[in-house]
């Protein structure tokens, strides 16, 4: 049984999380901006980041699938292992809707999606801007049960790396190594 | 006798010409539409004000005219947002410049059912000469008139200031008209 994540795991995990912080942060900072053309550059860049991660998604599921991860420790009690795999199965469920809102938000409000000012990717559904306010809340609730989520997932390494004190961050921390 | 058979004659020249023109815009039918690019991304808009004055005769473009005026402030962009900015004096300047417009007398076919016309496009007090583009399809009775017209708003000062750098709104904007004609 291995004991730490593929590299590859690793990769596809570090990466995801660097571009959720920026693309959140974006999102988080545009919406309230007024109309001006830095607003609809960070629009764009906050789609492309959205439909990177909707791709990449796509890979590490594929990847988990096929590659299963390290156990946990067998000391741990059996809720806490629940609580583990039920909160990365919801992250794994957000990270896929949270994108899939934006776009399906994207065509209902006229704004298509177009990767990189060059590449439109179809549009899921019709303009109907009631549906795409709607959409727009709905990607908004989403966003907040993922920084949640993200937050649960941070006290549970701190947790193991500070109070328990098992290593368990080495699974996935692809720097060094288990000390 | 011999008047009188003359202008009989002159009717009947004059006739002809005339049962193949028209002159009524079916306002809810036509529309003045456009596309502009933001951030590469095509969006749609539309002038949902406008009125069309066209004397259209496919078989006589050279008497043919039309005066088409778009109350600016119509413009709908596709959100509320935009729609509110568009109204600034960066953009339409509305308030200046209620009204913009084209005009032509100066129409020629070029076969097929298109023809072309050479007019005034006038926008925020600036007239600059195009060349517009259209296909006439016969429709029941009446015509429909439908072309495209690809404009620079650098030329006419839509979208100044901040808005200037065509890297976020092209420079190319193209409108689309459609009238129904009887």
């Amino acid at each position: 049984m291995r004991q730490r994540y593929t590299r590859t795991a690793m990769f596809l995990h570090w990466l995801m999380a660097l571009l959720i912080i920026s693309t959140f942060s974006l999102g988080l900072y545009m919406s309230d901006l007024v109309l001006s053309p830095r607003k609809l550059q960070l629009f764009a860049y906050h789609k492309w980041i959205g439909m990177t991660l909707l791709s990449l998604w796509i890979i590490r599921v594929l990847w988990r699938i096929t590659h299963q991860p390290p156990a946990l420790s067998t000391t741990l009690p059996l809720w806490q292992i629940r609580a583990a795999d039920l909160t990365h199965l919801t992250l794994y469920i957000l990270l896929f809707i949270i994108p899939m809102t934006g776009w399906l938000m994207s065509s209902a409000l006229g704004f298509r999606v177009v990767m990189f000012g060059i590449w439109p990717l179809p549009n899921l559904i019709g303009i109907n801007h009631t549906l795409g306010g709607q959409l727009k809340i709905i990607h908004s609730l989403l966003n907040d049960g993922l920084l949640g989520l993200v937050g649960l997932h941070l006290l549970a390494v701190i947790q193991h790396q500070f109070i328990l004190r098992d290593g368990l961050l080495w699974r996935m921390w692809p720097w060094g190594g288990k000390k | 006798m011999k008047k009188f058979l003359m202008y009989i004659a002159l009717l009947g020249i004059w006739l002809p010409a005339h049962a193949t023109a028209f002159n009524t815009v079916v306002q809810a039918q036509s529309s003045v539409t456009f596309v502009s690019h933001q951030m590469g991304v095509a969006v749609p808009g539309k002038f949902t004000h406008f009125t069309a004055l066209i004397y259209f005769d496919p078989n006589a473009p050279q008497i043919s005219t039309a005066q088409v005026n778009v109350a600016t402030a119509s413009v709908d962009a596709g959100s509320a947002e935009a729609n509110g900015t568009l109204q600034d004096k960066d953009w339409f300047d509305v308030r200046d410049w209620p009204q913009a417009s084209f005009s032509t007398r100066a129409l020629s076919g070029i076969g097929n059912g298109n023809y072309r016309a050479n007019g005034i496009l006038s926008i925020k007090g600036k007239a600059r000469p195009v060349t517009v583009q259209f296909h006439a399809t016969p429709i029941t009775g009446g015509m429909m008139l439908e072309g495209d017209l690809p404009i620079s708003r650098a030329t006419y000062g839509i979208g100044g200031g901040e808005w200037a750098a065509p890297s976020v709104v092209g420079d190319e904007v193209s409108i689309h008209f459609r009238f129904i004609l009887k």
